[in-house]
């Protein structure tokens, strides 16, 4: 396996099946529940679900399309500069997404507001593209970075849907503006303001929320791994 | 071990010539940076060529219109122009677009934005869509940094608060909120933002009378 | 039972003798139900004033800060009739009670109970691990939630309130979905006119609307003898009363509370001096907004003040200071609970800085001799 360079160098996990490489990104080092990346876009987007889903999706593509060229080069990249030459990469990616935004799609431009831009920032893309990118072939850079953008879509819907529910009572309010006509019929309004709790969409309540979903999946791996050690030994002891 | 070895010999002779020559070194890893750095520069000219003109259309024009296809929907089915101006009055506040919408000539409306500092957080800019003969059509809330929940309560899209303002005129009615003996509502809870927004359309109708539109900035 | 002895508890000769030991008289148990006592005449004052309706909030709170604590101790492993009965729970639910409107639904009161004692203790560690006053963060996730409710469902403190809101009324309007605004609009029939303008939700609201709107305010004309502001003063001495008594018993600590409101009065005057147009003066700032329930009972809980003298006395001006400050300027008309948190939030850095130097460290050469 050639890494940055060309340096030959034994393929990291070179065990892992395909599949394996993009499941992982997806549940077990989830960016936004495990890895706790991009927290900032994640915290200050995610008060809707739709304009969580228009910056995960650019974050997606931003991360597949950069893995995949940082790949592509990785052979003929100096080892000193390729920090700088990342980011040069992913910033023209970021600009190039953000004009396709402003241009065709300007209601999710207004919403995300600065937070399109800071992607370049977003630890996600280059965590994936100097642990992965630079080292591996291009499928698995790229199904890997597929499968850590895809989980970081899944943390930030879950996340917006759940604000816009407990804070606003609708659910994927502006769909229609963002996915085009056949999306309309999946907004919906719950309840009525009496029963909402503004927290919710103000930046306190994204911390709660996501402090929540973390607890939870946390708490799901820490059964599926006490389960698993119970299996192996009796009695288990309880700590 | 063999892969090792060959690894082992890979870093060796990326050393030796590391150490052989550093400022070659240095001079490559700078062009391949410079020249990365010129492709990428290229391609975000070239997608910025082609996305200008729409997102410059989207920002500015597309914004308006669509605000006044919600504040005036049949004056902009009977408009075919659009003439914008900047100007600032002591009233309303520096930097405000006043939209003239024409039809051959004759003038069909007007929309005009006005701000007020007398709400919680600046700024507080409003938009409003006036008949030729400067009346009220309807008016709603551009920007607000008000408390949310009590104060943002006052946007047309939280509430119908701003239907109490639908075709009024300056003389009409005592602008002030009934609890300070003026004739309208005010949201219970943000008197403060509902007094701010009842004076602020009273100092609009006042200076959209009085405005000169000849002597006005034509808005970039 | 095992216990670590650290190497510099060791060095410091701080471990612990072996049994038998004495034990002492106070316990947790006994502060929180002796706190809880000293509560009971603002409370009933309280009641006095402001309806029957604070009893079903109470009754509210306290089943679902039963069902939380229970819940919790037998998540932890813990045994359930201990966490129930000590008193940390009683005291928390009659301060939130006394601080949340009296007329708010139930499922409001329900939410802001779960959230304090869920999120804000438990999350944190449960009793004595707190960093935030649960009690506090509980109004405050309430105030930003549902602001329309907080200001419909308060009910002015009025001497013929508990005839007006009596028990089966407030039940309607708590429990049924009743509304609110009939009810105070019965209690302001009743009641003399009033000779200012204000008729904001609470005093405080009325004050922060008449500044913005440019308006003086007309403070000469509170006067706490008439039946509008009676309640007011009345409430506060009960508070004293049971402060005081708190304080000869040394739960409450002395220098505290008196830097407290000595700081109060001093940052008031001086400010109000300066800018009487946005600042009240003294009397207002410690009779309105729950300053004196405040100043005894919620920046003296031994869990979430400083750990050392000194930084009590700085955290307890820290507070004044923020209170004052809150409200004049602040977009919330209510300032307490912000600066309690705000305080809570600094606690620990008070602590760093005010560290007393241990005897032995740190002296020159040869000063001890």
């Amino acid at each position: 396996m050639h890494t940055v360079e060309g340096i030959k160098q034994p393929a990291l996990n070179k065990k892992d099946p395909l599949i394996k490489v993009f499941i992982r990104g997806l549940w077990s080092e989830n960016p936004g529940l495990c890895q706790l990346l991009g927290l900032c876009p994640l915290l200050a987007v995610s008060n809707s679900a739709v304009s969580a889903l228009g910056l995960g999706v650019a974050t997606l593509i931003v991360v597949c399309l950069s893995s995949v060229i940082i790949s592509l080069l990785r052979k003929i990249l100096l080892r000193e500069v390729r920090i700088p030459l990342y980011v040069v990469l992913i910033a023209t990616l970021v600009t190039c997404v953000k004009f396709n935004v402003a241009a065709y799609y300007p209601s999710l431009y207004d919403s995300l507001g600065i937070y399109l831009a800071l992607i370049v920032t977003n630890c996600i893309i280059m965590g994936r593209a100097e642990a992965v990118a630079g080292r591996e072939t291009p499928l698995r850079s790229f199904l890997d970075a597929a499968g850590c953008g895809l989980g970081f879509v899944l943390v930030l819907f879950s996340l917006g849907s759940l604000r816009e529910i407990i804070g606003n009572g609708t659910w994927m309010k502006g769909a229609g503006a963002l996915l085009g006509d056949w999306a309309v019929p999946f907004e919906s309004y719950l309840f009525s303001n009496d029963y909402t709790y503004l927290v919710a969409v103000l930046p306190p309540g994204g911390f709660f929320i996501l402090a929540l979903l973390i607890a939870f999946k946390n708490a799901l791996t820490l059964y599926k791994r006490r389960r698993a050690e119970n299996r192996l030994y009796i009695p288990s002891s309880r700590d | 071990m063999d892969t090792s070895n060959t690894e082992e010999k890979d870093k060796q002779n990326i050393d030796a010539q590391r150490q052989k020559s550093p400022w070659l070194r240095a001079f490559a890893a700078g062009l391949s940076l410079a020249v990365i750095t010129a492709l990428c520069m290229l391609l975000i000219v070239k997608s910025d060529e082609v996305t200008r003109d729409l997102i410059e259309y989207n920002q500015n024009e597309a914004k308006i219109m669509k605000v006044a296809g919600t504040l005036m929907p049949d004056v902009v089915k009977e408009s075919s122009e659009v003439k914008c101006a900047l100007f600032s009055d002591r009233r309303i506040g520096k930097n405000m677009h006043l939209y003239t919408f024409l039809k051959a000539n004759s003038v069909q409306g007007y929309l005009m934005t006005y701000s007020t500092d007398k709400g919680y957080a600046a700024p507080l800019i409003l938009i409003g869509a006036f008949t030729p003969d400067k009346t009220l059509i309807k008016n709603d809330v551009l920007i607000s940094n008000e408390t949310p929940g009590l104060g943002d309560k006052v946007m047309r899209r939280n509430s119908s608060f701003m239907d109490m303002f639908n075709g009024k005129k300056s003389e009409d009615a005592v602008w002030d909120v009934k609890k300070f003996n003026g004739d309208f509502d005010y949201i219970t809870g943000s008197t403060v933002t509902s007094r701010a927004v009842v004076m602020a359309t009273k100092e609009a109708l006042d200076t959209i009378k009085d405005l000169n539109l000849q002597e006005f900035k034509e808005c970039r | 039972m095992n216990i670590k002895i650290t190497e510099q508890a060791q060095r410091q000769n701080l471990g612990i003798e072996a049994a038998p030991h004495l034990h002492a008289r106070m316990n947790t148990r006994s502060i929180m139900l002796l706190t809880a006592a000293a509560l009971l005449p603002a409370f009933g004052c309280m009641l006095f004033f402001s309806g029957f309706g604070l009893l079903w909030q109470l009754l509210i709170t306290l089943t679902t800060a039963a069902v939380c604590e229970a819940s919790v101790a037998f998540l932890r492993g813990q045994k359930i009739i201990r966490a129930l009965t000590d008193g940390s729970m009683i005291v928390t639910c009659l301060i939130l009670t006394m601080s949340l409107p009296q007329l708010l639904p139930w499922y409001l009161s329900c939410a802001a109970t779960l959230f304090c004692f869920l999120l804000v203790k438990a999350a944190f560690g449960g009793l004595g691990m707190n960093i935030f006053n649960p009690a506090m963060a509980g109004f405050i996730f309430l105030f930003v939630s549902a602001p329309n409710f907080m200001f419909e469902t308060w009910v002015s403190p009025h001497p013929q309130a508990l005839s007006v809101i009596d028990a089966q009324s407030s039940f309607d309007v708590i429990f049924n979905n009743g509304n609110p605004t009939m009810l105070r609009d019965k209690l302001k029939q009743i009641s003399a006119p009033r000779p200012d303008a204000f008729s904001g939700a609470t005093w405080l609201d009325s004050v922060k609307t008449a500044r913005k709107a440019g308006g003086h305010i007309q403070t000469d004309a509170v006067d706490f003898s008439s039946e509008h502001y009676e309640g007011y003063a009345a409430l506060a001495l009960a508070v004293a009363l049971g402060g005081i008594v708190l304080m000869i018993l040394r739960i409450v600590f002395i220098r505290m509370v008196l830097s407290f409101f000595i700081a109060i009065i001093i940052f008031s005057l001086c400010f109000h001096y300066l800018w009487p147009d946005l600042f009240l003066p003294p009397l207002h700032q410690l009779l309105f907004g729950g300053t004196v329930l405040a100043g005894f009972f919620i920046i003296t809980d031994p869990v979430t003040n400083a750990g050392t003298a000194r930084g009590r006395i700085v955290f307890a001006v820290l507070t004044a200071f923020l209170i004052v400050l809150i409200r004049a300027l602040g977009s919330y008309s209510d300032a307490v609970a912000f600066s309690v948190l705000l305080a809570n939030a600094a606690a620990p850095l008070i602590d760093v800085l005010t560290k007393r130097r241990p005897f032995g460290v740190n002296y020159k050469k040869g000063s001890l001799d």
